[in-house]
């Protein structure tokens, strides 16, 4: 008998965690909760700043992002939207919720 | 009620010496130390390294308590040696007497980077030209003291060779002028580019290497209340045989540059972030390479 690991969404706290500054050719994000100081590309910028205000699954996610940067939103861009939701949810940066 | 009460220089070198012995307020930048020195030989020096600095009446509370004491010997015939101690607290072991200049002169840096953060301190040298403050972070033995002691002999204002302070919300750099450590041949290209600097003694030995202490010019003490805006944040990188090169750094590496060269960055939190983010997007950003 198998399982299927329940659907996860990501987003980020609702409480305004992020202090920013627009760096070319990145960002610099200050998250308030821990203290620490990022910096993070466009992609990423984009994700905690727009994609991530409500909750979305991997998928919805990454049609967000490929919207917001004109791009395809591939098997490959997926799956690295998803690993890069997993890691910023390491770092503490988005929060995951149950589906 | 405080006040000042001259300058070092005004004291009779034996006066001074006296006074050191016992207890003498100095005021350094924005800070008011109290130092007692009792170790051998070392007025000298410390009256000619500070003489443009004010003394202080003890009328006040100081920043700090310093003091430096040649430490009783374990044994007849061990090496002599010399304590720190600010507010009576030993903050690292007992240190050769040879050495004991750079021992005080590190010891108030490791107070001040390790106590004042109600500023953001960046471990950069500043100068200033036309109200405009250059500010230079970098690791050490990027050159940053040798170009800042360079610069503080042509024209430039001296506000620090060390520490780039401060406050949270403003851009605005406070003078610490102090005696500049220079190490190495440093010295010697110094002692030709500056012959009318005064030098303290060399120091051999050191953790650093050989030591000698450059006067702060004259000037750039009496002007210490005047603070300077960031204007340019300049990355110096010292290399041997390296010609002269200058480019534009990103902001985001010049972020990234001066946080990491910061003090107490992570300390202060998000006001250090947004000064930060001040200085670096406020100035002309430019590596150096000599």
């Amino acid at each position: 008998m198998s399982r299927t690991a329940p659907a996860r969404r990501w987003r980020v706290p609702a409480d305004k965690p992020f202090a920013w500054a627009h760096a070319p050719p990145g960002h610099v994000l200050y998250h308030r909760p821990s203290g620490q100081t990022h910096f993070v590309n466009e992609g990423t910028a984009l994700l905690l700043d727009q994609c991530l205000l409500e909750p979305h699954d991997a998928d919805a996610a990454a049609l967000a992002l490929a919207a917001l940067q004109n791009a395809e939103p591939d098997p490959q861009f997926r799956r690295h939207v998803a690993e890069l939701l997993r890691h910023l949810e390491d770092l503490g940066l988005a929060e995951s919720i149950a589906a | 009620m405080s006040s000042l009460a001259g300058t070092v220089s005004a004291l009779a070198p034996d006066v001074f010496a006296e006074r050191l012995r016992e207890g003498l307020g100095l005021r350094i930048g924005p800070f008011d130390f109290r130092l007692r020195v009792r170790v051998p030989g070392l007025a000298h020096a410390l009256h000619s390294l500070y003489g443009a600095h004010p003394v202080l009446d003890d009328e006040r509370v100081f920043h700090g308590h310093v003091s430096l004491d040649e430490v009783r010997a374990r044994w007849p015939g061990s090496p002599r040696r010399v304590r720190f101690r600010v507010d009576g607290r030993r903050p690292h072991e007992d240190r050769p007497i040879e050495h004991a200049l750079a021992v005080l002169e590190w010891g108030l840096n490791l107070v001040i980077a390790l106590r004042f953060h109600g500023w953001l301190l960046l471990h950069a040298a500043v100068l200033e030209r036309d109200s405009r403050a250059l500010v230079m972070p970098a690791m050490p033995g990027h050159g940053k003291t040798t170009l800042c002691a360079a610069l503080a002999h042509r024209g430039w204002r001296l506000l620090s060779d060390e520490f780039g302070i401060v406050r949270p919300g403003s851009t605005d750099f406070i003078p610490l002028p102090r005696p500049m450590p220079l190490k190495n041949e440093s010295i010697d290209v110094l002692r030709a580019f500056a012959p009318q600097a005064w030098f303290g003694p060399r120091i051999e030995g050191t953790l650093k290497g050989t030591i000698s202490h450059l006067r702060a010019p004259a000037d750039s003490v009496a002007r210490a209340n005047e603070t300077a805006r960031a204007a340019w944040v300049v990355f110096p990188r010292w290399s041997a045989g390296a010609g002269l090169s200058l480019e534009p750094v990103s902001l985001q590496d010049a972020f990234f540059s001066l946080a990491t060269n910061a003090f107490n960055y992570e300390l202060i939190g998000e006001p250090a972030f947004e000064t930060v983010k001040s200085i670096a997007g406020e100035s002309q950003r430019l590596r150096l390479r000599y």
